[in-house]
């Protein structure tokens, strides 16, 4: 029998050190990239690599098979850790992007669909929003903005940019579950 | 801690969960979210899940393997190998600092004679500070001119604060300097304090010096061993 991550993670809930290293060699160069994506930073996100596996070795006893995967599981781990860290310290990242950069992110949550060749649900789902709101959704989920930095980024009010972000999560949410 | 009711009420818990997920939520209402997270199950599923809908946002990425050492800091970090006393550097600069001061006040009060009032301080140049592994035994071992004398001859002046082992086995000091040669200091007595001059070898030697050893002169076992700071590199 292969060894799924479910089960690494298992075993690693059983205090296996040798299945949890296997579940890091697994998961890390999945997880170490969305860091990257959202932390824009080498070091803060092998930081909070680490971070995150230490509470998997920790928490791996809540882990329950049926409620998700294990990557889904490490994965929101990592994302939230992130994302407290950013906001924790207010990162007010569009001040050290170059006009470029920021150009560049816009381009990229706008197009990310257009430059996928295999549309999956979520992409058909995305391709369904408005652009505002597509924009917003990626740059704030994918790339960790908030609010306010959206609101200088994109020059549109909070509060617009507070209703696509809702607008476009109460959206997504129900077309992927459909 | 009680959870008030209304967050069991399925609207506002996926408001939340929405807020939660986007990232639009402060520091301070993710910390509250993050505790709600640990007592309410539904929430926590239903967050599982919504990121399960979303992570392809973030999986169609090249897959990027971290640096090795992201491995063995998530060891370290789980206490799996623990670092070594002697390669941590606030042990070091503790233990030398402390140490140092009562090798000052030691040698201040060997040097200090009655009818020599005027050479009351000698400064230590290099100090180190040698411990063992498996015993408490420490050996301090500073080189200082013998007086103030800008001419004076260079010593070394050693501070055992108990014998290293019980049948007294016959010990040198070695050093090894930066580039990683070895040099002996030469035999050392199982006494509180001793104190010899530094052949010109021994002092050009000691200027390179990163690491002290005191290794049985039968079977060459490393008894206690230790960083060598300038003085220079103690203060910084």
């Amino acid at each position: 029998m292969s060894e799924t991550d479910e089960i690494l993670l298992a075993r690693t809930a059983m205090g296996d050190r040798g299945a949890f290293k296997r579940l890091y060699l697994s998961l890390s160069p999945r997880l170490f990239p969305v860091l990257m994506q959202l932390m824009h930073d080498h070091q803060l996100a092998e930081d909070l690599l680490q971070e995150t596996f230490v509470r998997i070795w920790n928490q791996a006893s809540r882990y329950d098979l049926n409620k998700s995967g294990a990557y889904t599981w490490s994965y929101t781990i990592a994302r939230h850790l992130a994302l407290d860290h950013l906001r924790r310290l207010s990162l007010r990242r569009t001040q050290q992007l170059t006009d470029l950069e920021i150009a560049f992110e816009i381009e990229t949550a706008s197009e990310s669909l257009s430059s996928q060749n295999t549309l999956n649900k979520v992409d058909h789902c995305l391709s369904q929003l408005k652009d505002n709101q597509r924009q917003v959704l990626i740059l704030s989920y994918r790339y960790g903005y908030e609010q306010g930095e959206l609101v200088s980024l994109l020059e549109h009010p909070l509060g617009a940019i507070k209703s696509w972000l809702r607008r476009g999560m109460e959206f997504m949410q129900k077309c992927v579950s459909h | 801690m009680r959870v008030p009711l209304r967050y069991y009420d399925p609207k506002l818990q996926r408001l939340l969960i929405n807020h939660y997920v986007s990232g639009s939520m402060s520091y301070r209402a993710r910390r509250r979210m993050s505790s709600l997270l640990q007592q309410i199950p539904q929430l926590e599923e239903q967050l599982l899940m919504v990121e399960a809908q979303l992570q392809s946002l973030h999986t169609n990425q090249v897959q990027v393997p971290p640096k090795a050492q992201v491995w063995n800091k998530i060891e370290a970090q789980l206490g799996w190998h623990s670092v070594r006393w002697w390669q941590k550097g606030n042990y070091w600069r503790a233990s030398s600092g402390a140490l140092a001061l009562s090798l000052l006040l030691v040698l201040t009060l060997q040097i200090q004679d009655p009818s020599e009032v005027s050479s009351e301080y000698v400064p230590i140049s290099y100090v180190g500070i040698l411990n063992g592994h498996d015993s408490t035994t420490s050996l301090a071992a500073a080189v200082h001119r013998e007086t103030d004398a800008p001419n004076a001859p260079w010593m070394m002046t050693l501070h055992l604060t108990q014998p290293w082992s019980e049948s007294n086995e016959a010990a040198s000091l070695w050093i090894t300097d930066d580039k990683g040669r070895k040099l002996s200091m030469g035999p050392i007595q199982v006494k509180d304090t001793q104190q010899f001059q530094l052949s010109d070898t021994q002092w050009q030697f000691i200027q390179g010096a990163v690491w002290m050893e005191l290794i049985a002169d039968n079977g060459g076992r490393v008894i206690l061993q230790g960083q060598c700071l300038s003085l220079k590199q103690w203060k910084s």
